[in-house]
């Protein structure tokens, strides 16, 4: 089924002090889902969200959020059906966390009665019930990103925007992050969320990804477009024999092992079968195992750097 | 005219009634639309700018507690000093009074002033920049200028927070020491010194805000306005006579208090000015050069508060906010 974009940037540029290309000529499509916006630090993906929400103007490019332009005068109304959560929250740090949930209630008007109950449910999601009568100052990075959330999500928005929400928080935080995203993206909420730690967008089932670097896009789409895309994939041989890492290596883009299997990376599974099968009838080896399947994201994200790197020259920092 | 003790008493001017008319005129039509405004929601945004006024009043209610309780400092140390005065001398003249009280206002404005931009207004809207804060407002359907405004608004309630305290403490303060024929007297300055007061800040308020909106960083936001406040008398008092040249002090903004407080307190000037007045005595040369009466003085300030207001918020419109 087709679906409206979210979100669409089109030759989005930033250019800071006449000198600094931040982003450049950068064209996403978000659609309703889990979008993971990857890049290493200092890509461009800060930029271009602050861009998003109206913080920055680009220098050039437009920006079309729930098909209305973000830049001119629809700014409020689709600030309206939107949740930020930034990278660092410095919420009033004085004020409870069910004091600031009131706060971002009012900002948005949001009636009285319905504001109460809508922050007791935000509240039991976030799981930061017994915390709510607490100061902000006195939360851990994790409960800080949780409030952020639940602030984020006063409005009940069509479209959540988070800037690297995972990267403070520890393994136990990370895991209950991915639980609630998944969950919000459940409820029907498109979710815009950049970072650089790839096994979590992996967690959170994102539908597509966009990879930036130095401000350009690199590769944008689905996990299985991408890698329909750049054919590649790994193939996964069980027993690992020295004789079929041998004759492998001469058709394999990359060659690796675990414990008990080698892992091929190739862009012709076909070629390989055939090699391996060849190999196992000669020598009487018998084949446990051997499954070809698409790369992970975070092998894609590789992938899209080395084919940058050969392609267009891009340096990975 | 003649006081009491025969001397020949300077013609003070009574309370300008007409000028504290219009602007409390001003304030209360200001309060008049918003209370409409804000209560019929007759537009939206405007909503917005009380979420913002009332929040930054909520965050800094300490502040304008103390910078309250302070100003209540002028009228304590008058009535302490003159309480001593009478005690030991058995009175005074009115005119030592308003000298008096002309150089405990310059003194104070001079600090109170100093803290008040570093405390709110000059790092105010910095500060919500580099933390990040603004950027987080502006996601929310709150516009830039309804941001800048709804903080100006709370300033200007300190300020006139300040103003009050400082003007009722200072008649309080009167009241209890002097004879209660000096009861017009007292009132005559304690609304000058709220005029004055109210001037004074509305002006930083406007020169900080100018300078937050502007600056990224808040050193120079800070130094400026101490400089401007500070260093810049102190440069040109320290000038050699011959090439000293008044026109900088255009950009002090104690000067023009001082001038004020000069013309509707003492007329002999509180600091500064009374010191060239006395090197130009002495020389027998007239270096006092920039003859500003209070009416344009006034226009200065409110005409530079204005235009640093809209500057502030065209500037921040079309900022980019890091």
């Amino acid at each position: 089924m087709m679906s409206d974009p979210i979100i669409q940037t089109f030759n989005l540029t930033k250019l800071f002090d006449q000198k600094t290309l931040a982003v450049n000529k950068l064209s996403i499509t978000v659609k309703p889902g889990i979008y993971g916006f990857l890049g290493p630090n200092g890509a461009g993906k800060t930029t271009t969200i602050k861009m998003l929400i109206g913080s920055l103007f680009p220098t050039e490019g437009r920006i079309e959020i729930f098909g209305k332009d973000a830049l001119g005068k629809d700014i409020a109304d689709i600030h309206k059906r939107i949740g930020y959560v930034p990278e660092n929250p410095t919420y009033f740090m004085d004020m409870t966390g069910e004091e600031l949930l009131e706060y971002v209630g009012s900002v948005f008007k949001i009636p009285q009665q319905k504001l109460i109950s809508r922050i007791s449910n935000l509240l039991r999601l976030v799981d930061l019930q017994d915390a709510k009568s607490r100061k902000i100052a006195k939360y851990s990075a994790g409960m800080k990103q949780r409030i952020g959330i639940a602030q984020a999500l006063i409005n009940d928005p069509d479209l959540l925007i988070l800037d690297e929400i995972t990267s403070n928080l520890d393994p136990l935080g990370r895991s209950k992050m991915v639980n609630l995203l998944k969950g919000l993206k459940n409820e029907g909420k498109t979710i815009f969320i950049s970072t650089h730690i790839l096994p979590e967008i992996e967690k959170m089932e994102a539908d597509s990804i966009g990879i930036i670097n130095q401000g350009q896009l690199i590769l944008e789409g689905s996990i299985k477009e991408l890698n329909e895309k750049l054919g590649t994939k790994i193939i996964k041989i069980s027993p690992k024999h020295d004789l079929l890492r041998e004759k492998l290596k001469h058709y394999a883009l990359n060659i690796g092992e675990t414990a008990d299997e080698l892992i091929i990376e190739s862009d012709n599974p076909d070629q390989v079968w055939k090699i391996v099968n060849r190999i196992s009838m000669e020598n009487d080896i018998i084949i446990n195992k051997f499954i070809s399947s698409g790369l992970e994201i975070e092998q894609l994200f590789m992938k899209a750097f080395d084919i940058t790197k050969k392609d267009i020259g891009v340096e990975n920092k | 005219m003649i006081n009491l003790i025969g001397m020949e008493m300077p013609n003070y001017p009574t309370f300008e009634w007409i000028l504290f008319g219009i602007i409390m005129g001003i304030i209360s039509i200001f309060v008049f639309i918003f209370y409409i405004v804000y209560k019929r929601r007759i537009i939206e945004i405007n909503s917005s700018l009380m979420v913002i006024f009332k929040r930054k009043l909520k965050e800094d209610k300490i502040k304008i507690t103390i910078f309250t309780l302070i100003s209540i400092i002028p009228g304590v140390i008058i009535f302490l000093i003159f309480t001593l005065m009478s005690t030991l001398m058995g009175g005074f003249d009115i005119i030592q009074v308003r000298i008096f009280i002309s150089y405990i206002i310059n003194f104070f404005l001079l600090y109170l002033g100093i803290a008040y931009t570093i405390a709110f207004t000059s790092t105010g809207i910095i500060n919500a920049k580099r933390n990040g804060t603004l950027s987080w407002f502006l996601s929310k359907p709150i516009r830039r200028w309804e941001f800048l405004w709804g903080r100006i608004l709370s300033y200007l309630f300190t300020s006139i927070m300040i103003s009050v305290a400082c003007s009722l403490s200072i008649l309080i303060g009167g009241l209890l020491t002097f004879d209660p024929l000096y009861i017009e007297e007292i009132l005559s300055i304690a609304g000058f010194i709220f005029l004055i007061n109210i001037l004074a800040l509305l002006t930083l308020t406007a020169i900080g805000v100018f300078l937050s909106s502007v600056f990224r960083k808040t050193g120079l936001a800070i130094f400026i306005p101490i400089f401007m406040f500070m260093i810049l008398p102190t440069i040109v008092g320290f000038l050699p006579i011959v090439v000293r040249s008044e026109w900088p002090l255009l950009f002090s903004f104690s000067y023009y208090f001082e001038e004020l407080s000069s013309a509707w307190i003492s007329q002999f000037g509180g600091g500064l000015s009374s010191i060239y007045l006395a090197y130009s005595e002495l020389l027998g040369i007239d270096i006092f050069t920039l003859n500003l009466s209070a009416i344009h003085i006034v226009l200065i300030l409110i005409i530079l508060s204005i235009s640093l207001f809209i500057i502030s918020t065209l500037y921040l419109q079309k900022t980019d906010i890091p």
